[in-house]
């Protein structure tokens, strides 16, 4: 008997779980809104809150304390959302500021949660505004207590749509002149729906927004003179929608960062008041749902790359030495390590496809002896990374037909047999994201690395237990679900 | 330290005194929600601390308390660290047949540590 020693490493800290899931359009918001929020003062600092669509009506809140491990059970707040995203935003007492669309009648309506003692108080709602139609509120609040939320604003009588904002002086128990006031219009009229982000930059607010799709402006509101600003051009490129997103460092830039599907590309902006910086590119692949923070006045850009079939996984980028350099963000979520495919019957067993798994070429993952990705019993896929993961993409261009496999992870002396928690996968569809276990916090404990093929990583085997009829020929396998719908948390100004 | 015995066993040992860790991790608490879609839409919670300066460590950088280096491959290492001094320093991923890396925890005043390794070959493939 060989006695073995498994160590457990202080890993960097990645964490990955599955807080619910949600029957609404779009749960955590389009990239220029707000959804998470962490505390930055008194008893509760640290505290994470986090609101999103639980239901095409329902709005749900739910909070966690460091080391964020657990989560409060869910708080219903409101019942009546049309199936639209809302935004939010934060005080520095951890009082929370909603806005969001009526369902039918699509009001903009307005919530406040008042933070005591550790809870969430609902507030009454206040109709910000009660003609047209309105769609993807955003909202933020100034340093002396003054609301401002802008939206897209559709006018039936033109069928067009606009940017409009308007602001509250009371705590948000007025706005404008009232519910029939549509407020400032912000944007030229467009045919497409626009999407804004308001951001606070000293005394003065911008107001960030798409139009037409693929024209991206901000537009300044003068905090000494009262009064907007003429339009400015961000960028014009294909199809931006809402992947832009903003945010203000300390020393007082705006960064705007936007995803173009149109030219696959990030990019990114930065204003410093007067001037605007060239505009850089930050990803040369098709990206969504992107994010921008400050960290010590450097950018940090969240976003989901796009790996081909519909498969999205997280990622950032930061600054260094002028240039972005991109990296996967979360430990256990994308390229596969290795992939190897193991014939039992050939002479050489093992084939690398490693590189095969990670593009989006048809028809190139199988075994040169027997044409396929898997076939006979005894064969099998080994999927492998450095880091414990919780999902594989598989995407075949052949279907299989009449095997069965069995799904295995070694744990330290054997190879155990278990099924995914998205139920068993005998590579019958063309396309499957097959979740072992519900996130990476349910990742067995027992999973252990072992060497397979001088190859020393945690291995997931998948072993063919009765053959197949039609074998199955793969062309990708990444470890990672589609990912959407970033939000990142802030705090208070 | 590295006994003919121990190459057999692949139980070969080292330690190595007095190595200054300057690699920092700790630099962005990245807090994120995100939607991964499939037939249902998964709400998901991710914490990913991202940043900080990488100290790669090869080695046949390293010297055993009795002055000899060590091999430029070791299959299967465990690397324990032996803290020297008040900081709080750990290894950053797994390390490599070649390589380790290595940080400090940003709340170690001085911005470095000091430490002992005990690097053990763990078994042989």
């Amino acid at each position: 008997m060989v006695l073995r020693l498994y160590p457990v490493y202080p890993f960097i800290k990645t964490m990955h779980k599955l807080l619910n899931t949600s029957t609404a359009n779009i749960p955590t918001g389009v990239s220029p809104q707000r959804k998470l929020f962490r505390l930055k003062y008194g008893i509760y600092a640290g505290r994470l809150v986090c609101l999103y669509g639980e239901s095409p009506g329902g709005i749900t809140l739910a909070w966690s304390d460091p080391p964020y491990r657990s989560w409060s059970s869910n708080v219903d707040l409101i019942e009546d959302s049309a199936d639209y995203p809302f935004s939010a935003c934060i005080d520095g007492n951890g009082n929370l500021y909603i806005v969001y669309v009526q369902q039918t009648s699509l009001d903009l309506i307005f919530i406040k949660l008042v933070f005591n003692a550790g809870a969430w108080s609902i507030g009454e709602p206040v109709t910000i505004l009660n003609v047209g139609s309105v769609y993807y509120p955003s909202i933020t609040r100034s340093a002396d207590g003054k609301l401002w939320c802008a939206y897209a604003y559709y006018d039936s009588g033109s069928d067009e749509y606009y940017v409009r904002v308007k602001s509250s002086a009371d705590g948000g128990l007025t706005w404008g002149s009232g519910p029939s006031d549509t407020g400032t219009q912000l944007s030229g009229s467009s045919l497409d729906m626009p999407y804004v982000n308001l951001s606070f930059m000293g005394n003065n607010l911008y107001a960030v927004y798409s139009q037409g799709r693929s024209d991206l402006y901000y537009r300044k509101y003068d905090g000494l003179e009262e009064q907007w600003e003429s339009a400015v051009l961000v960028l014009s490129s294909n199809y931006i929608d809402s992947d832009f997103d903003c945010a203000v460092s300390d020393d007082l830039r705006l960064g705007i960062t936007m995803s173009s599907s149109g030219s696959a590309k990030l990019y990114f902006r930065e204003l410093d008041g007067v001037t605007m910086s060239g505009l850089q590119e930050v990803a040369l692949y098709k990206t969504r749902a992107p994010q921008i923070v400050y960290n010590e006045n450097k950018p940090l850009i969240f976003y989901a790359r796009d790996v081909g079939n519909s498969i999205y996984f997280p990622c950032y980028a930061y600054k260094d030495n002028g240039n972005f350099i991109t990296n996967e963000l979360i430990a256990g979520v994308g390229f596969f390590d290795k992939v190897f495919v193991y014939d039992d019957s050939a002479q050489t067993k093992f084939e690398d496809k490693t590189q095969e798994a990670s593009n989006t070429q048809e028809a190139d993952i199988y075994h040169s002896s027997s044409n396929a990705l898997i076939e006979m019993t005894g064969d099998c896929l080994y999927i492998g990374m450095e880091e414990k993961y919780f999902c594989v993409a598989i995407i075949l261009s052949t279907i299989g037909s009449g095997g069965i496999v069995v799904w295995e992870y070694y744990d330290g002396d054997s190879w155990v047999s278990f099924s995914p928690q998205s139920g068993d996968y005998n590579f019958d569809l063309n396309s499957k994201i097959v979740f072992l276990w519900n996130d990476l916090e349910s990742v067995p404990e027992s999973w252990q690395s072992n060497t397979v093929n001088s190859e020393y990583m945690f291995w997931i085997r998948i072993r063919v237990v009765s053959p197949f009829v039609t074998a199955p020929v793969g062309s990708q396998i990444i470890a990672s679900p589609k990912t959407n719908h970033l939000a990142l948390s802030r705090e208070a100004q | 330290m590295n006994l003919t015995l121990d190459y057999l066993k692949s139980n070969r040992k080292w330690l190595v005194p007095n190595l200054i860790v300057w690699g920092s991790i700790y630099s962005f608490d990245a807090f994120l929600m995100m939607v991964e879609e499939n037939s249902s839409k998964r709400v998901v919670f991710s914490y990913s601390v991202i940043g900080g300066k990488d100290q790669v460590i090869s080695f046949d950088e390293l010297c055993d308390f009795n002055g000899n280096a060590l091999p430029s491959e070791i299959v299967n290492p465990v690397v324990i660290i032996i803290p020297r001094d008040g900081s709080r320093c750990f290894l950053v991923g797994r390390p490599s047949n070649t390589s380790f890396k290595i940080a400090c925890d940003r709340s170690s005043f001085i911005g470095q540590g000091l430490v002992d390794l005990l690097i053990m070959e763990v078994d042989l493939p």
